[in-house]
């Protein structure tokens, strides 16, 4: 019995690998490295300059210096607490030394190809407060308390020292072969200096007292430790322990230095600072600059880099000369787009024989690297890297605009007003003629193409295929990008990330459209479960040819916290507006109907239930759709319904209960369905032919709650228009981390089953049960009572691997099958077909059952590489996946988005409505005129033949 | 043809064919005799066709009556799957009889005599029982399951309901 089971499911995997051949056809795939937080500047043999970099996403990356490619990247655990410092690292001349999973580990990398050499514990405890250093064949590290040396090549610590206090602070300095180890312990503003021998032992430490010691406000270098105080520096020398002072007259924001040099920035000013045992500190230098100017020095040169959005000026130290040079234009291919990018934030740089080389990290973490020449007097922007991807949080994706004889058509039906026949064919020939001109110039296009690139590449019969096949490709790429294509298979996906910017990226390539950046200001909206979240909304479609499309992000501002609405052509990136609202917002929504633009609003409710429209809406407006809306109000108390009148606006609760959730209960997810989700099969048909009717309560919201006491996870179902709870579950032994997805009648979980030691998949299903007991209704009210309660079905698996990222496929009318898309942590996106993740599967199969294909239950889903929809492209720490429908019902279009961005096609059945990309139609038409012409040969010759048989 | 069209008349030959002339009969052999039994056969057969088209007749409307229950066994051989020679023999089996019962008169047109009279009992008989190998094929459709008959094949024209409620389920902001 199980044989004839495992070869059908097989056979169901069969049909979702890809060949080899479509390899990078239909997807593609951003590494990234996230923002940068240490960069520096390195050299792999003597010929391969390389950036080595940390960031504040834990990534520790090698990036070739002359194109800004990833060398090698490695990924390392998250920690707990988030922190901007990024990984702390060091190197020497062919490793790199790094502490990870907080402070609990140190780490040998080897520089060339990132290979882990070797893995160092320090200490059980876990600890933001980190140092490292390597000299004279040892390691030093410091986390927490744990100071601790290994020598190299060896696992055991050569020496270790645990102090009773938690350090705040700590660095390790080297002088002159002597090496130091500086701390400050939790609560004290004394440092302690310990001299750590050459063999590695500790000497006794030794004590300098400070004013007071914020760490975060201390920098340090060489071999100063420079802390600010409003207006005034403080600076140790932690060799000799002597502390200086230095009043600046303004206060001083931020403080950074290289060797001698410390550089303490106001607003409006930059000191260029020197300390010399003899004389003390002394202002080298006094550089005015505007506040949107950032500062940066060069490393093994003295001379500081100032850059502001259009220049970069160079000044020298030691002379009284100073450069300046004009960035050049920084959109590079096409002037027309729209690229906004913040202003540079950090900046590394340092000089080589001929120019600088100076990094530029921005607000918006985009990474430049830029050389600036000396003689030339110019800026030479060398690559760019957008690594704000990294923090991906909304994702849409957006048709392209019609094409012209798209619009043509959709023009000759516009005019309904116009009843006079001949008019009407007129137009109807005007627009063919239309047609026939536009198909004409495209085939003069292509013809002057092949012919151009035939007498480019020479004149063999291959490169002619290949010429003719390469303009077929053309005339897609050519033709720009604001075009539809015939499937509608190619969108643009709008990216809205937490850093405060939203791409807009040509889904057929992955290329960069167009880039807003929201400001300083921006701050992402902090929801109830612990989620960084910026809404988009897409208010208008492309469908409708004569206005722009439109879409629009919600923030807040960092210093008010009050809400911004900004819309924008979701096309190129035009911002048509920029709203700050009066209030914070608490919850947003697109409200269901349209103006008479064909704009959906936004509904912005405030703190405290204000309400504001975005674009308002008059009551005629509205009328056609509905008048109030239904929200959910989730408390630590308990549930409230609420009910908002959009058009008096007002909120008023409905119902209020609890879902029994006691204090030790936590709700980790609530999930509705999205809007407007299409559910094309309204049963389900049983092996009797008999109909099971789905259960599909637009107004049901799926909210998971975990009680940490005795681990149990519950589902519960509630119709948030009435409050009646529809189904609740509860699940023994569950834990974190859980997901959930909520689409038509079922809903889809996964949890850590404490009990058996794994991952399992849940579902329920509702039902409305057989024909008995549904009614055929237009509407699905929610205050109208079903005569039964839904029968609800359910059903667990096992699961072999992780699951960080749940979602479900998305066709245009919901007829094709659903597909689970799974992210597990080795960065793989696992598809599971719905029927596999099925509530109904037989537990034992009947002849009847086997006729109808289905699959009887199985406690394991198999997890087969072939199933995996990303292949070999590793996507790392995926943190959502989107899906969204294109022109074809087979096909739905996927982007996963966590440390990578993948994106790719996904097809669920497979490709029903469309013949495969193999399928030759030369060969089968050159077959069929063949046959043709050779019946009527043969017919003449058999004709002939035939003749002259008579005649003999 | 019918059977009325033609009969051997024994009685005519006698004169002008050879074996008048006697003298080639073989020995033994009368001539007269034989005609006087020729003559009294000829009167019993005028008897024997009427009783012989009739049955005929009823042969014809009793075909399709008698050929059902080997189309049930042919059709329980052919089993329940649905594929293409089940299906070729359901098919068949479903317009031979069709064709047959358009074709009711011309069927019985051959055997129209004046002592079978109209056969308007015979027609009737031979389309019901065609009407009962259509029944039949009809029956085996159904158990194959072709039949949309069961409120799931209509399934996928029931349309999506709208929603009388307008209803938001998304996270709440601090």
């Amino acid at each position: 019995m199980r044989l004839p089971l495992l070869v059908t499911i097989t056979l169901v995997a069969a049909v979702t690998a890809i060949f080899e051949d479509q390899v990078g056809k239909f997807d593609w795939r951003k590494p990234l490295i996230g923002c940068p937080a240490r960069v520096h500047f390195d050299k792999i043999g003597s010929k391969s300059d390389r950036l080595l970099i940390s960031t504040e996403q834990s990534v520790l990356a090698s990036l070739v210096l002359n194109t800004g490619n990833i060398g090698w990247r490695r990924i390392m655990e998250t920690p707990e607490e988030e922190s901007t410092s990024g990984l702390v690292f060091t190197k020497d001349k062919e490793y790199i030394y790094s502490i990870s999973s907080d402070g609990r580990s140190a780490r040998v990398w080897r520089k060339q190809d990132g290979v882990l050499v070797r893995q160092l514990t320090i200490s059980e405890e876990k600890s933001s407060v980190q140092s490292i250093h390597v000299a004279h064949g040892k390691l030093h590290v410091a986390s927490g308390k744990t100071l601790i040396v290994f020598r190299l090549g060896d696992e055991k610590p050569l020496e270790t020292l645990v102090s009773k206090k938690q350090r705040i602070y700590s660095e390790f300095f080297e002088h002159d072969d002597t090496l130091l180890h500086v701390s400050v312990f939790a609560g004290e503003t004394e440092l302690e200096i310990v001299k750590i021998n050459d063999n590695g032992s500790f000497e006794s430490p030794k004590h300098s007292k400070l004013d007071s010691f914020n760490a975060e406000k201390c920098y340090h270098q060489a071999q100063y430790i420079s802390c600010i105080q409003g207006s005034q520096i403080q600076i140790i020398d932690v060799f000799t322990q002597k502390v200086y002072k230095f009043s600046a007259d303004f206060p001083i924001q931020s403080v950074i230095g290289a060797g001698k040099l410390i550089l303490a920035r106001g607003a409006q000013k930059v000191e260029v600072l020197e300390v010399t045992p003899e004389n003390g500190v002394q202002v080298r230098k006094s550089l005015d600059l505007k506040p949107s100017e950032a500062v940066g020095i060069t490393e093994n040169h003295e001379s500081v880099i100032i850059t502001s959005p259009d220049a970069i000026r160079v000044v020298f130290v030691n002379s009284n000369t100073h450069f300046s040079a004009k960035r050049g234009d920084q959109t590079d291919q096409k002037s027309t787009k729209i690229m906004e990018n913040s202003i540079p934030k950090t900046i590394f740089a340092r000089k080589n024989e001929k120019d600088w080389e100076i990094v530029l990290v921005g607000d918006d973490c985009r990474v430049e690297f830029v050389t600036v020449d000396d003689t030339s007097k110019f800026v030479n922007l060398e690559w760019a890297r957008e690594e704000s991807l990294i923090n991906t949080v909304s994702v849409e994706m957006v048709d392209l605009p019609l094409s012209e004889s798209q619009q043509m058509i959709e023009d000759e039906f516009e005019e309904e007003g116009q009843q006079n026949i001949i008019a009407a064919f007129f137009r109807r020939i005007h627009s063919q003629f239309g047609q026939l001109c536009r198909h004409i110039q495209r085939s003069v296009e292509k013809i002057i193409y092949v012919v151009t690139s035939i007498s480019r590449d020479g004149n063999g019969v291959s490169d002619f295929i290949n010429s003719v096949r390469s303009a077929g490709q053309m005339s897609s790429a050519a033709s720009g990008p604001f075009e539809r294509d015939y499937f509608n298979l190619r969108k643009v996906i709008i990216v809205v990330t937490s850093s405060g910017t939203v791409f807009g990226i040509d889904s057929a390539d992955g290329q960069y459209l167009w880039k807003l950046w929201l400001g300083e200001t921006f701050s992402p909206l902090d929801s109830q479960l612990d989620h960084k979240r910026v809404p988009l909304f897409v208010q208008r479609t492309t469908a409708h040819y004569q206005l722009d499309g439109l879409a629009s992000v919600v923030f807040s501002n960092k210093n008010t916290h009050n809400g911004i609405i900004v819309s924008f052509n979701p096309m190129i990136g035009k911002v048509e507006s920029r709203n700050e609202l009066g209030f914070p917002i608490k919850r947003l929504s697109l409200l269901p109907g349209h103006t008479h633009k064909h704009v959906f609003p936004v509904m912005l409710i405030g703190k405290n239930d204000q309400i504001k429209i975005f674009p308002s809406i008059t009551p005629e407006e509205l009328h056609g759709s509905t008048s109030s809306l239904h929200l959910l109000d989730l408390q630590k108390e308990g549930v409230q319904g609420l009910k908002v009148d959009i058009s008096s606006q007002n909120i008023q609760p409905v119902w209020q209960g609890n879902l029994g959730l006691t204090p030790d209960d936590e709700i980790v997810a609530v999930k509705g369905k999205s809007f407007n989700q299409k559910v094309h099969s309204q049963g389900r048909v049983l092996v009797t032919r008999e109909v099971q009717y789905k259960y599909v309560n637009p107004n049901l919201a799926a909210i998971a709650s975990i009680n940490k006491a005795n681990q149990h996870l519950t589902i519960t179902l509630v119709d948030i228009v009435t409050g009646q709870v529809v189904h609740s579950a509860a699940i023994g032994k569950a834990a974190k981390p859980i997901h959930l997805v909520h689409s038509e009648n079922w809903i889809a979980y996964s949890y850590w089953s404490d009990k058996g030691r794994r991952t399992e998949l849940g579902i329920i299903e509702l039902y409305e049960g057989t024909e008995e007991q549904h009614t055929q209704k237009e509407l699905f009210d929610s205050k109208v009572g079903q005569k039964l309660p839904p029968v609800v079905t359910q059903q667990s698996y096992i699961y072999a691997q992780g699951v960080d990222a749940m979602s479900v496929s998305e066709t245009e009318q919901g007829l094709t099958t659903r597909s689970l898309l799974l992210a597990h942590p080795s960065g793989n996106i696992h598809e599971v077909s719905r029927r596999l993740l099925d509530a109904n599967r037989p537990m034992e199969l009947t002849q009847a059952m086997r006729e109808e294909m289905m699959i009887g239950y199985m406690p394991e889903i198999a997890v087969a590489t072939e199933e995996m929809i990303n292949y070999n492209q590793t996507v790392h720490r995926v943190r959502g996946i989107k899906t969204s429908p294109s022109g074809l019902e087979s096909t739905s279009l996927v982007l996963a988005y966590g440390t990578d961005l993948f994106f790719t096609r996904l097809v669920p059945s497979g490709t029903f409505d469309i013949l495969k990309d193999d399928f030759d139609h030369v060969l089968i038409s050159l077959v069929l005129t063949g046959l043709v012409v050779g019946s009527y040969v043969t017919k003449r010759l058999a004709r002939s033949n035939a003749l002259a048989s008579q005649w003999s | 043809m019918s059977l009325s069209a033609w009969k051997l008349d024994y009685s005519y030959s006698a004169k002008n064919c050879r074996t008048s002339d006697s003298n080639f009969n073989p020995p033994g052999f009368y001539s007269s005799a034989a005609t006087v039994q020729h003559s009294a056969e000829a009167e019993r057969s005028a008897d024997q066709h009427e009783h012989l088209a009739r049955k005929r007749a009823w042969d014809t409307a009793m075909g399709p009556v008698k050929s059902l229950p080997m189309n049930m066994f042919m059709m329980y051989m052919a089993g329940g799957g649905v594929s293409i020679f089940p299906i070729m023999m359901v098919g068949m089996m479903l317009f031979r009889p069709l064709k047959a019962l358009f074709s009711v008169n011309s069927t019985f047109k051959p055997l129209e005599s004046p002592a079978t009279g109209a056969m308007i009992i015979h027609k009737i008989i031979f389309c019901l029982g065609n009407l009962g190998a259509i029944g039949l094929a009809i029956y085996k459709v159904h158990t194959m399951g072709l039949l949309p008959n069961t409120p799931s094949d209509w399934l996928e024209f029931i349309p999506q309901p709208g929603r009388a409620q307008y209803s938001i389920i998304d996270e709440v902001f601090i």
